[in-house]
């Protein structure tokens, strides 16, 4: 509960002492840094290099938010995004860093527009890499299914549906003969529809295999759950009863 | 048991295995723009190379002795994704690292940490599911060893990654200019 009115000073003080350190400060090898307040995805600190340009100075991101990009392997489409949200920023892009030139009068704000721009183009692919990413889908399951049919699971396995199409779905388990299909399915429309053409394709083998989606939620997914018919569904948050009983 | 491409060992038998460097890499040209420069080697268990298990490290031209990351990752199953295991951050300009409240445990959950520290295999790892935390080693630690050097700095690594060779590893081309503050 909150009590408005009064602050204790041990309170008061740890405040002062955390509001202080929220912005750092390192002159280093010709450069200036200021570590802000605000994190990019992985925990690290969005931070500006200021250098002194003959006009003024040079706000940029020193290439932290490419960097960053390129570590999740999507720096191909860094220059796309990037401009996108540096010309609404009102700052640029250039090699590899997102950049603005200002004087001292507008070195705060140019500070805030990198600091910005920068954050919300690493955000921008971090979504994408992380959030909804059917590979980390599929390493979950994966583990999920080791975990519950220890040896018998066949990550990556390739299996021939009735088409003669070679399907390499997330994982096969065998259990006592009987194969069965987990394919992990993300919330793209890409996901989905592979999964449900695979799907349809294995049903009609004459010893089709057990069909089941994982998904990460079933809600999130809705009237698109249809789409993975004959499959069964599964999701991440359900005990592993209902993954033994979604592959019998 | 969550294993790496190729190597068909669990994760974490990666981690506390003995490994070795099977020559001395050498650090790409720097980049145009940020100078940032890269080593990137394949790491050998046993006197086998496991071509998906690597050692990557990333230095700037322009920052001696300064904002250098040692990685060992491996591939993962599908062979297209990486696995991070661990990671050690040197004198980051970043500064340094806070952790998540609710995916970091420990005494560092929900702090920031100094600028040299280590995202450790333990603090990142889902023990009952058997697999790395989501996103890139979220939760690190502080060292406490001063690694005043680039030399200390991969002694240090190769004690934590347990590469046993890791002083073959040579320091980046790094550029000391004397004008620059």
């Amino acid at each position: 509960m909150i009590s408005g009115g009064s602050i204790s000073t041990e309170v008061g003080q740890a405040a002062e002492k955390v509001a202080r350190d929220l912005v750092r400060f390192k002159h280093t090898n010709g450069a200036l840094y200021v570590n802000l307040p605000v994190l990019y995805p992985d925990g690290s600190h969005v931070t500006v290099r200021i250098d002194q340009s003959a006009s003024g100075v040079r706000v940029s991101d020193a290439g932290f938010a490419y960097r960053e990009v390129e570590d999740i392997g999507s720096a191909r489409g860094f220059r796309r995004v990037a401009n996108k949200i540096a010309e609404a920023a009102g700052v640029s892009v250039g090699e590899r860093a997102i950049y603005t030139d200002g004087d001292l009068e507008t070195l705060e704000r140019c500070i805030y527009d990198v600091a910005a721009a920068s954050w919300r183009v690493v955000d921008a692919f971090w979504e994408r890499a992380f959030e909804e990413d059917e590979l980390e889908l599929t390493d979950e399951l994966n583990a999920r299914l080791r975990t519950i049919f220890g040896d018998k699971v066949e990550e990556g396995a390739n299996v021939l549906g009735a088409s003669t199409t070679m399907w390499t779905v997330s994982a096969l388990v065998t259990v006592d003969g009987l194969p069965a299909v987990f394919q992990a399915v993300s919330e793209h429309a890409n996901s989905i529809n592979r999964a449900s053409t695979a799907f349809r394709d294995l049903s009609t083998l004459e010893h089709a295999p057990k069909l089941v989606a994982f998904v990460r939620s079933k809600a999130a997914l809705g009237p698109r759950l249809g789409l993975l018919a004959p499959g069964r569904v599964v999701e991440e948050a359900q005990p592993n009863e209902y993954f033994l009983r979604a592959a019998a | 048991m969550a294993v790496g491409y190729g190597c068909r060992m669990s994760l974490r038998r990666l981690v506390e295995t003995e490994k070795s460097i099977p020559y001395r890499p050498e650090w790409t040209e720097p980049d145009v723009g940020d100078g940032n420069t890269r080593l990137s080697v394949p790491l050998e268990i046993g006197g086998v190379t496991e071509t998906g298990l690597t050692l990557e490290c990333r230095a700037y031209e322009y920052h001696p002795d300064e904002h250098v990351t040692l990685e060992l990752s491996v591939l993962g199953m599908n062979g297209r994704r990486r696995i991070r295991l661990m990671r050690l951050d040197w004198r980051s300009l970043k500064g340094g690292h806070s952790n998540d409240r609710r995916r970091c445990s420990g005494p560092w959950s929900g702090k920031r940490v100094p600028a040299t520290h280590l995202h450790s295999f333990d603090l990142n790892w889902v023990e009952s599911e058997q697999r790395m935390k989501k996103g890139k080693l979220p939760c690190a630690e502080p060292i406490s060893e001063p690694l005043q050097s680039f030399a200390e700095l991969t002694d240090f690594a190769g004690r934590c990654f347990r590469i046993n060779n890791i002083s073959i590893v040579p320091p980046p081309d790094w550029v000391y200019d004397l004008f620059r503050a």
